[in-house]
């Protein structure tokens, strides 16, 4: 059974009530969206309120889910949304978080956070939002153009744009070490 | 492809890998609970609806034979009134030993456990057997209605029992039926 298949499978279920498969659509999707609230920059004490919040709202909405795309590009929807909505709440950008635990980290630490990319987590902070979007869907997790204008619902070739755009000013950002700790 | 281009290529490499903090202890334990009181609640929605349509049956039941089994002139029944009056007597005798039966053997539901659980109405139980067994003769649940409807609509009481006839023109409520459109039409 293709995974596609498997997902519509276990979402059909769900919609049933069943506790096990949304169990286990939890066990599938939920280490992925928390890698994706994480990439998008949301603060580790965040983190785990955003995903809780992500996931009651896919309960709520399994009922309207037609399976017309991937479970995943669903739910990564409505990441998207919840992440807008919580900067309109706040009326400022996502900040990207920040270690405090060591204010004078050592070279090694430098090292693996340099290794961890931890500078272009840095460097995202300082885009907008859509750019910051387009971003991490197209580069770093892989998407297409497509599937990232289906989740952010906006036009493809915006999306390649705004992708493009970002890749451009993490280049300058980068090169100019203005981010090295 | 130049310096910029690979750091940020290491950069991204990186960062796809970097992991996020470790998951709260009991996060998947409370959207688990949360999935369970979404569903509980819609059950108890479709739960309600269904109550009250069968409530409305019911009643509807209830008023329509009292008004069947109460002379409605000081005329003698005809032949065929009194035999279909003595089927439908014996009707209900055998729906209400099923009650009875069914109200001996049927345990109670479980009371609701969770909190902010509205308590089933009283009689609900009452009134879902009921349905059930109005749910198996059709022919009645016909006549109920089209007895109802004499005080309000004439004419279309007298349809509905035609539509019965038609249909359960052999069931103990046709008989009653016949002997109602009799007294209509005259």
């Amino acid at each position: 059974m293709s995974e596609r298949a498997r997902d519509e499978e276990v979402v059909r279920r769900a919609r049933a009530g069943d506790r096990q498969a949304f169990g286990e659509l939890l066990g599938e999707h939920l280490p992925g969206l928390r890698a994706f609230l994480f990439r998008m920059g949301a603060e580790d004490a965040d983190l785990d309120d955003l995903a809780q919040e992500v996931f009651v709202a896919v309960i709520r909405g399994l009922k309207d889910f037609r399976g017309a795309g991937r479970f995943s590009t669903w739910l990564l929807g409505i990441a998207v949304n919840v992440l807008r909505r919580r900067r309109r709440v706040r009326e400022a950008p996502l900040e990207v978080a920040r270690p405090e635990v060591d204010p004078a980290p050592g070279p090694l630490d430098v090292a693996v956070r340099q290794e961890q990319g931890d500078l272009l987590r840095r460097a995202l902070g300082r885009l907008s939002p859509p750019l910051r979007e387009a971003f991490v869907l197209c580069d770093v997790q892989g998407m297409g153009a497509a599937e990232a204008a289906l989740i952010l619902a906006a036009p493809e070739g915006t999306v390649r744009r705004r992708a493009h755009d970002a890749r451009e000013r993490l280049r300058a950002l980068l090169a100019a070490r203005e981010l090295t700790p | 492809m130049n310096e910029r281009d690979d750091i940020l290529e290491r950069e991204i490499r990186g960062f796809a890998a970097a992991s996020p903090p470790h998951e709260r202890p009991g996060l998947r334990a409370d959207l688990l609970a949360e999935f369970e009181r979404c569903f509980a609640r819609a059950r108890r929605r479709r739960l309600g609806q269904w109550i009250a349509t069968a409530a409305a049956a019911a009643l509807l039941l209830v008023a329509a034979l009292g008004l069947a089994l109460a002379p409605s002139k000081p005329r003698p029944p005809t032949r065929s009134g009194r035999e279909g009056l003595a089927a439908l007597s014996a009707s209900i005798e055998r729906l209400a030993a099923e009650v009875a039966l069914l109200q001996r053997s049927t345990p109670r539901p479980p009371a609701p456990e969770a909190a902010g659980d509205e308590p089933p109405a009283e009689g609900e139980d009452r009134f879902l057997r009921a349905f059930v067994l109005l749910d198996r003769d059709p022919a009645l649940l016909r006549l109920a209605s089209a007895r109802a409807f004499e005080a309000i609509d004439p004419a279309q009481a007298a349809r509905r029992y035609h539509e019965l006839l038609d249909q359960y023109g052999e069931s103990p409520a046709a008989a009653v039926a016949r002997a109602r459109l009799d007294s209509l039409n005259r």
